[in-house]
């Protein structure tokens, strides 16, 4: 394992929002995904009700 | 194989046994690709430590043009066959793209600040990058811009299938123009030009990056299904208040 401090030689401040940044932004792809999902999940069974 | 998994109960099925092993394998290769990116590769021996972006940059970028690819692929699937689960992927896939093409633009300016003293120069790699941006919001505005949405569907089909152009023109931009962005280092004929230890990493972030966005365009996919039904639903109710 290399000797790695956060400082990363000064360019923590390029590194850490580019990683931040990335994995943020994949959970909230996550995020909405399921959101929208159980939105529609939800409107779908109320339809359903309604309807019958 | 698209139309015998283009039938909708057929796919959820499926794509319900595989939900759960894609994100579990997505999490186990990101989470290794991130420790061995942050804390096992080397140094780059001129850029030092500001190298280890390259292990979001690149599979944000890779991602980015091989979801328009995709997206592209199914585009053609919904203009020549007209297949409604087409027009569904095409539409889930769109947005996840936008993402990453974003991403690596704004990772790019986080690299290229340090790297070369400027966050953005109109150089060929970073222009068609820029316009592979556009071409995904264009096809999200375009596809939600006609009152009939088939309208939508085959304009936008059309622009996604024209901005393929633009692939080649990204991958080869840094061999056809002077450019200050680096030449290929992994997908060239003679093979890798980087060390095992820095490949390592990538090539886990690239996979975890790939299946993670699989996991979340079937999700997408079963949502878009869903609101179909449910469009279906009102529509029966609205015609039997009607009659």
């Amino acid at each position: 394992m290399e000797n790695i401090s956060w400082i990363m030689e000064g360019y923590n401040i390029y590194i850490w929002p580019s990683y931040f940044l990335t994995l943020s932004s994949l959970a909230y792809l996550l995020f909405l995904a399921f959101y929208k999902l159980k939105k529609a999940k939800k409107l779908l069974s109320h339809l359903i009700k309604s309807n019958t | 194989m698209f139309d015998w998994l283009a039938n909708p109960n057929r796919f959820k099925r499926i794509t319900n046994k595989l939900e759960p092993f894609l994100i579990v394998i997505s999490v186990i290769l990101i989470t290794l690709g991130l420790y061995f990116g942050l804390f096992d590769s080397p140094k780059d021996y001129q850029q030092g430590d500001a190298v280890r972006i390259m292990y979001v940059h690149v599979p944000s970028a890779w991602l980015a043009s091989l979801l328009f690819l995709s997206l592209a692929i199914s585009c053609v699937f919904y203009l020549a066959w007209k297949h409604p689960l087409a027009d569904i992927i095409s539409s889930s896939i769109a947005p996840i793209g936008a993402m990453f093409s974003l991403l690596t633009l704004i990772t790019g300016s986080l690299w290229g600040k340090p790297m070369w003293g400027t966050w953005w120069v109109w150089d060929a790699r970073l222009t068609s990058m820029l316009v592979l941006f556009f071409f995904y919001l264009g096809y999200i505005l375009l596809s939600n811009a006609f009152e009939r949405k088939i309208d939508g569907s085959k304009s936008a089909s059309v622009l996604a299938i024209i901005g393929v152009i633009n692939l080649p023109i990204i991958k080869f931009s840094v061999d056809w123009w002077h450019t200050l962005h680096q030449p290929s280092s992994i997908l060239r004929f003679d093979g890798p030009s980087i060390d095992n230890q820095m490949l390592l990493p990538l090539i886990l972030m690239i996979t975890g990056f790939s299946i993670f966005s699989l996991y979340i365009i079937t999700i997408n996919v079963k949502t878009k299904l869903i609101e179909k039904k449910c469009e279906a639903l009102l529509l029966k109710s609205n015609l039997r208040e009607f009659v």
